[in-house]
Order: C-alpha cells, then sequence, then structure tokens
C-alpha cells in the first residue's frame, strides 16, 4: 500500500473527527 | 475486492469506535447545566485524543484480518500518523480548558492542590508527549531499538490507564453508566488484547521452536540465519513477506525484530528458511553474528502484502539498496524457482562493488531466470562501466523495458531512497498503485 494514500486517510479521518466534535459540542450546549 | 471491502470495513469500523463515545454522550447529554460551547469542545478533543490512544495498540498488535488489508507498513505508518493526531486533540483539551478560567497552574505544577482525576489527565499528557519525543528522536537521543520498545510500552500504558483514570475520576459524562460501561469495555478490549499479544501469541510460539542450522557471514556486513522447524511443520509464506524474529531465551522476552524472509517461498522438502540481518548495530551487530548454529528461535509471522503475488502484471520492476535488499532478493528467488517466465528487472543502489549482498548469487539467478539486474554504485571501482551514482529518472529510462508502465513495481530500501522513488516513479510515468513499498525502519 502506497504510503501516500495512509497519508491521504489519515488526513480525511482527522477532518471528520474534527466536524464530529464540533457537532458533539453544539448538539450539547443549551442553546 | 474483497481485502479491498475488508479494508473499507476496517477503516469504518476504526472511525465509529472512536467517535462512538462522543455519540454516546449526545444521546445522553447529562448536563443541562449552562456549559460553554467551548468547554464541551474540550470534553471532545479529550474524548476523541483518549480513543485514539486506546486504538492505538489495535493498530500494531499484529491483528491478521487488518494487516491482511492493509499490510503491516501502512498500518505503522497509520499508527505512527494518528499518534500526531491524538497528541493535537489532547493538547487541544487543556487550552479549552484554560479559555474557560481552568488554572494553568494543574498542567505546570505537578505539585498543586488539584484533585487526583485532574493530576491523572496531567500524568497521562506528560507520558504522551514524552513517548512522542523518544520516537521521533530516539536516533538523535541515541537510544536502542530495544530500550525505546520498553518505554513506548510503559509510557503508553500511563496515557491510555492515565487518561481512563483522569475520565472516570471526572464523572461528569462518565457520571452515566452507559458511559462507563463503554470505556470499561474499550478498557477491557485493550486488555485482552494485551494479553493476546504478550501470553497467548508468545505461547503458542514457544510449542513452535525453530533450531538455527547455518548463520552465514554474507557481504555487505550481513548475515543469513537458516532455520529449520522443529516438531512442528514451519511455515508458509509468500516472497516479500517478513516475520517477527524472537532471539531472546524464551518468545515472552519483550524484544522482537521485524525480519524479510530472503530465501524463495518455493520450499523444500526441508523446510528451511532464510533470514538475511543487516548489521545496523546493537541486536543485529551484536547478536547476530554470535547466534551458533543448535540455538533455538521463535517466529511470529508471516505478515506484510508487499509482495509479487498480491500484484500480478506482465514483469516485475524492483528497486533496491542497503537493508531493503533481503525481500526483494526473496521475490527473484522464488520467481526464478517457479521457472516464470515474467521478465524481472532489479535495480540495486549500492555504495561499493564489495559490499553488495547477494551479488554472487543474483548473478547466478540472472543466467537461471529472466532476470537482469542493473548496479548503480555511488563508488564504482576504476574499471565500472556500468551505472554510476544515484538511481535516478535517467538511469530508469535507460533501462526500463517497453510498456513498463504496465509492470509492478516494488521499492524498498533506505528512507531517502523511498522517498526518492515515490516521486520519481509516478512522474516516469507508473501508476500510483502499481507502486508498492515497503520500510521497516519504523522509529
Amino acid at each position: 500500500m502506497n504510503r501516500r494514500l495512509v497519508s491521504r486517510a489519515v488526513l480525511c479521518l482527522t477532518v471528520i473527527l474534527i466536524t464530529g466534535s464540533a457537532i458533539f459540542a453544539l448538539l450539547v450546549t443549551p442553546h | 475486492m474483497q481485502v479491498m471491502m475488508r479494508g473499507a470495513g476496517s477503516f469504518l469500523l476504526y472511525l465509529f469506535l472512536i467517535v462512538f463515545p462522543l455519540i454516546v454522550g449526545a444521546l445522553y447529554d447529562p448536563t443541562p447545566a449552562a456549559r460553554t460551547l467551548t468547554l464541551e469542545l474540550a470534553v471532545a478533543a479529550g474524548y476523541v485524543g483518549l480513543a485514539i490512544m486506546a486504538f492505538q495498540f489495535a493498530l500494531v498488535s499484529r491483528l491478521t484480518f487488518a494487516s491482511a488489508a492493509f499490510g503491516q507498513d501502512a498500518l505503522q505508518q497509520f499508527h505512527r500518523q494518528m499518534s500526531y493526531v491524538a497528541t493535537a486533540f489532547i493538547l487541544l483539551h487543556p487550552a479549552l480548558l484554560f479559555v474557560n478560567g481552568f488554572d494553568w497552574n494543574m498542567l505546570l505544577n505537578p505539585l498543586n492542590d488539584s484533585p487526583w482525576s485532574l493530576k491523572w489527565g496531567t500524568l497521562s499528557l506528560y507520558a504522551l508527549l514524552l513517548l512522542i519525543i523518544l520516537s521521533i528522536g530516539r536516533k538523535r537521543l541515541r537510544i536502542s531499538y530495544e530500550w525505546w520498545q520498553w518505554t513506548h510500552a510503559i509510557l503508553a500504558t500511563i496515557a491510555v490507564g492515565g487518561g481512563l483514570f483522569h475520565i472516570y475520576g471526572i464523572a461528569n459524562y462518565t457520571g452515566m453508566r452507559v458511559m462507563r460501561i463503554l470505556w470499561g469495555l474499550y478498557a477491557a478490549g485493550l486488555g485482552l488484547l494485551f494479553l493476546r499479544y504478550r501470553l497467548y501469541i508468545p505461547l503458542m510460539k514457544w510449542r513452535r521452536p525453530w533450531e538455527v542450522v547455518r548463520n552465514i557471514e554474507e557481504l555487505g556486513r550481513a548475515q543469513t540465519l537458516v532455520l529449520r522447524p522443529v516438531g512442528h511443520d514451519g511455515m508458509r509464506f509468500i516472497p516479500g513477506q517478513f516475520a517477527w524474529l524472537m532471539t531472546g531465551r524464551t518468545p515472552f522476552a519483550l524484544e522482537q525484530h521485524p525480519i524479510s524472509f530472503s530465501g524463495s517461498a518455493e520450499l523444500r522438502d526441508s523446510r528451511e528458511i532464510s533470514f538475511t540481518i543487516k548489521n545496523l548495530g546493537n541486536w543485529s551487530g551484536a547478536r547476530v553474528p554470535q547466534i551458533r548454529p543448535g540455538e533455538r528461535v521463535w517466529l511470529d509471522g508471516p505478515y506484510g502484502v508487499f509482495s509479487p503475488d498480491w500484484e500480478q502484471g506482465p514483469g516485475y520492476v524492483l528497486l533496491g539498496g542497503g537493508v531493503g535488499i533481503t525481500p526483494l532478493v526473496s521475490m527473484v528467488r522464488t520467481l526464478v524457482d517457479r521457472e516464470d517466465p515474467r521478465p524481472v528487472l532489479l535495480f540495486y543502489g549500492a555504495q561499493e562493488w564489495e559490499g553488495i549482498t547477494f551479488r554472487e548469487e543474483l548473478n547466478a539467478l540472472s543466467q537461471r531466470g529472466n532476470v537482469r539486474v542493473v548496479y548503480v554504485l555511488e563508488q564504482p571501482p576504476a574499471a565500472w562501466s556500468g551505472e554510476k551514482g544515484f538511481v535516478t529518472a535517467a538511469v530508469l529510462r535507460r533501462h526500463l523495458p517497453k510498456r513498463f508502465e504496465s509492470y509492478q513495481f516494488f521499492v524498498c530500501g533506505p528512507i531517502p531512497f523511498m522517498e526518492v522513488m515515490e516521486v520519481l516513479l509516478p512522474e516516469l510515468g507508473v501508476p500510483a498503485e502499481q507502486i508498492h513499498t515497503e520500510r521497516f525502519d519504523f522509529v
């Protein structure tokens, strides 16, 4: 497996995790 | 295709397991009291960071379903890069807490009067930072691979254990039973993986010992260990794969080394297998040359997907040098033993003619099969008419056959060599999915 693919997968995962964290914080913070 | 599906499945499962605590937290939100957005973001960052850390071990604990899909090399790299991602999330956690008015003293003064639950968090963070520093700077700090393995295991346990004590002690989201059960399951899974890795696998290996038949000194400061199975039927592997070699008194010793098979995968009746180990100091320089015929060793393997058996093509181009030549030689030997008619072209980068490991054997193999070896010497002898310097685009163009774009390319060598090839080959028109790489220089 090519190393560039791994880096791309990590980048993609990081974006998903940041988005997920933000959604979580928005959902649980009382408005 | 099946492997790809399994790969995608493992990836999605991994992602789900990391965000699952957040999903549970959002569904069962226990804090109707007003908490700021940044405070909840701090919780999310901490949870994501801790979950990544908890699953780091799963990536490198030799679970076959994951390593068969991605290869151990890709998993190791993923493990390394995800540790940076985890560190970023973990650092974001206290940073956001300080935005919310928490006291900096919690981090800077270890003897502060904060509750134990917070001190565990601080300890976890420091263990993680030290672990990262030791992993990045192992060579510069002159720490042996063996010592590093110890520090890595201990610091990782403190980082994950401290993080778990921290969240259990805080008892906000973990005040909910469902969250306590969830993290408890993660901890239990981690514990089971650890037991499998440290007890079950070594125990299984202990019952399958190998005996050193010969320890041959090769050109270029390398040793070939020829091993014979004792009381079992040995190991089947495909060319390019590797196994973890244990040369301690028992397979329970922490010290293990990933070593490529150097012999042909077409085993003869004796079921002897061989590994070639370059002298890189420490274990390979001190212990390996001292291994005597008759000694018992243990193997865990085979592992790896860096193999022509996985990647069919009309021909193969192998590019290597230094320590990386071993799996490539195993490929050449196997293809010749199988009387495979497809052309194999090996670019072999070396410093000087005298230090070329397997030189004689490669010459013999190129007589027997459809194999051509192009040596590229940094310091060639005076009468040398072959390629000089490094493997460059010009060197490749001079020797690559027609329609090389449809061949499969295997690259294994020193890190700078690999980095150059990963840029060069696509520029020459080789599709990315036909370029296969393997690094053994983990840390």
